[in-house]
């Protein structure tokens, strides 16, 4: 474990070193990506706003689910994007090679490898919007809320970790996934509306399938004592943690399932 | 025990088919690739391996599997007693590779950056590890690009900081496969000076695979040659010369313009002077060049004998 953090920091101290190097440029992008988001949940307030709320759920309480979302994003994309970016090149072109002649394990040395620093505009974006929202919807912030705030990233990270890790692993067979991308971002966008204004079948496939629900929806509930529990008891608040355990072991077991299917390229 | 001992391996892929056949009917299928096929070597320590064979003849599949990067379809590999694919990372420390034209190097940062990263992949202590990029900056010649980010480094400058991250930890193996490929003539010199060092001063095993026969005449002191992925030759060189016909060619120029003659000759059964005494008698001779068959001819005859 230690030899893992000792990695982990080397590599991280590497990462930050290289993005020094084009620091306007680095501090530009992030400038325009946290725009983008801005921009991005502009359009669900407005859409909100036009409806005056949405099954109960005011603008405040969506800019919770959209600033809890993009952490819990953000956890997993640092370890995790663009690793889904390289791994179907580094598989085609043989490179993938070099990872398995490493005494590391084979999943902590792709992350490591491709730490990404960009995701401080999300979480900058995110604490702008924690203050606004906490403070119109005057919710006390005490130990017992940011304890239940940060179990709402673990959780977050970890369901999208597990999607990560679920668009990452047929790679090392099929070689070529980007369609498993698309469904990532297709099911975060429906994501940041309450989940109760889908359907019923929606409602189950992100709850207990590919359990998007578990980022923010029932988190946020927890949080500011709401209470949505779709076709669910009040149980499922703290069902949720263990469902996105249970998600992210999955995703780490195909992982290990198809590396060891792995076949490497010709020279 | 041998450090190295490849035991009726073979490795079979199996490779999608699409095409039409001869009435223009569309097929597709699944073509069974047998890449090596019952191979079988041992390596000692020190020894300095040359593994040759044409294209696709199953070199970098082999190595591959001795690397522990690919399982056999059957039989057995054992690196310093383990088998490489099964305990992979504890393969991996005693291992160093370098795949031709792949970097591993961190592009944007010279390559004391990478070094640092390998520092702690593989736990190199500290003075050991000091120890060693001094010693691999002096003989690999990299002192005067040490502080150049890497993507401003010649292909021949990249190779070498490639080979010295290679062995910075130390590997009592080594697995090169085409590390020379595309480098200058000084860059090539540096780089077998830096192999021949590693070999014989430390000891360190290394196989080779290259399609320069220099590289190989000159470094390696036995030669594996595989094609389809069976044996063909395990010896030495000079072996490998004797058992295949090595013959000399010697031109000869006359003096009168007419079409110069070549005269091809075994070295061991007729000598030079006898040759140039009988040619003489057709002419007076103004010029003799005399070509010896190089491995390279060797080899070549074997493939397309």
């Amino acid at each position: 474990m230690k030899y893992y953090l000792r990695l982990g920091m080397t590599y991280w101290k590497m990462h930050l070193k290289k993005t020094f190097m084009f620091k306007q440029s680095f501090i530009i992008n992030r400038i325009v990506q946290a725009l983008n988001y801005f921009v991005e949940f502009a359009l669900i307030w407005i859409m909100v706003n036009a409806f005056e709320n949405m099954n109960g759920w005011n603008q405040y309480e969506v800019m919770l689910l959209y600033a809890t979302n993009i952490v819990g994003y953000s956890i997993a994309a640092f370890f995790l994007y663009r690793t889904m970016l390289s791994t179907s090149t580094e598989v085609q072109n043989g490179a993938f090679d070099d990872v398995l002649t490493k005494p590391v394990r084979t999943l902590p040395y792709m992350c490591f490898r491709n730490l990404n620093p960009d995701y401080i505009a999300h979480v900058t974006l995110a604490a702008v919007m924690y203050v606004v929202a906490f403070s119109r919807l005057g919710v006390h912030i005490g130990i017992a809320e940011i304890a239940k705030l940060l179990l709402a990233f673990v959780c977050g990270g970890l369901v999208y970790g597990g999607m990560f890790l679920l668009a990452i692993a047929p790679t090392f067979i099929l070689r070529e996934t980007r369609f498993l991308r698309n469904i990532i971002f297709l099911l975060r966008d429906m994501s940041y509306y309450p989940i109760s204004v889908f359907p019923l079948i929606i409602q189950v496939i992100m709850t207990l399938v590919l359990p998007y629900a578990v980022i923010s929806f029932f988190p946020v509930q927890a949080l500011i004592g709401k209470q949505d529990y779709l076709f669910l008891g009040r149980a499922i608040i703290y069902i949720a943690p263990l469902i996105a355990t249970a998600f992210f072991a999955v995703g780490l077991w195909l992982f290990g399932f198809c590396v060891k299917r792995y076949k490497s390229t010709g020279s | 025990m041998p450090l190295i001992s490849v035991k009726n391996v073979s490795k079979e892929y199996k490779q999608q088919t699409k095409g039409k056949d001869g009435d223009g009917k569309r097929i597709s299928g699944k073509k069974l690739i047998k890449a090596v096929n019952g191979l079988s070597f041992d390596i000692e320590p020190g020894e300095f391996i040359g593994f040759i064979g044409e294209n696709g003849a199953g070199k970098s599949t082999t190595i591959k599997m001795m690397s522990g990067i690919l399982y056999p379809t059957s039989g057995t590999i054992h690196t310093m007693g383990i088998e490489p694919y099964k305990k992979r990372r504890e393969n991996a420390m005693n291992i160093g590779v370098v795949f031709g034209q792949r970097s591993r190097l961190v592009w944007e940062l010279p390559m004391s950056d990478t070094f640092e990263l390998y520092k702690e992949i593989y736990r190199i202590p500290a003075d050991r590890f000091r120890h060693n990029v001094a010693l691999f900056t002096e003989i690999l010649d990299m002192g005067e690009f040490a502080n150049t980010p890497i993507r401003q480094l010649s292909l021949g400058q990249r190779m070498r900081v490639e080979i010295a991250l290679s062995m910075l930890h130390d590997p009592p193996i080594l697995f090169l496969d085409e590390p020379t490929i595309g480098l200058d003539v000084v860059a090539k010199k540096n780089i077998r000076d830096f192999f021949t060092e590693r070999n014989g001063r430390e000891g360190t095993t290394i196989i080779l695979t290259s399609h320069d026969m220099k590289d190989l005449d000159t470094l390696a002191s036995r030669v594996i040659m595989i094609t389809k992925g069976e044996m063909l030759f395990d010896g030495t060189f000079d072996t490998l010369k004797e058992r295949y016909n090595a013959e000399s060619v010697a031109v000869f120029t006359f003096s009168d313009g007419r079409e110069p003659e070549s005269v091809s000759f075994d070295p061991k059964k007729r000598t030079l002077p006898e040759i140039i005494a009988e040619i003489g008698n057709q002419g007076e001779i103004s010029n003799v060049e005399v070509k010896n068959a190089d491995i390279e001819d060797i080899i070549r005859e074997i493939y397309n004998g």
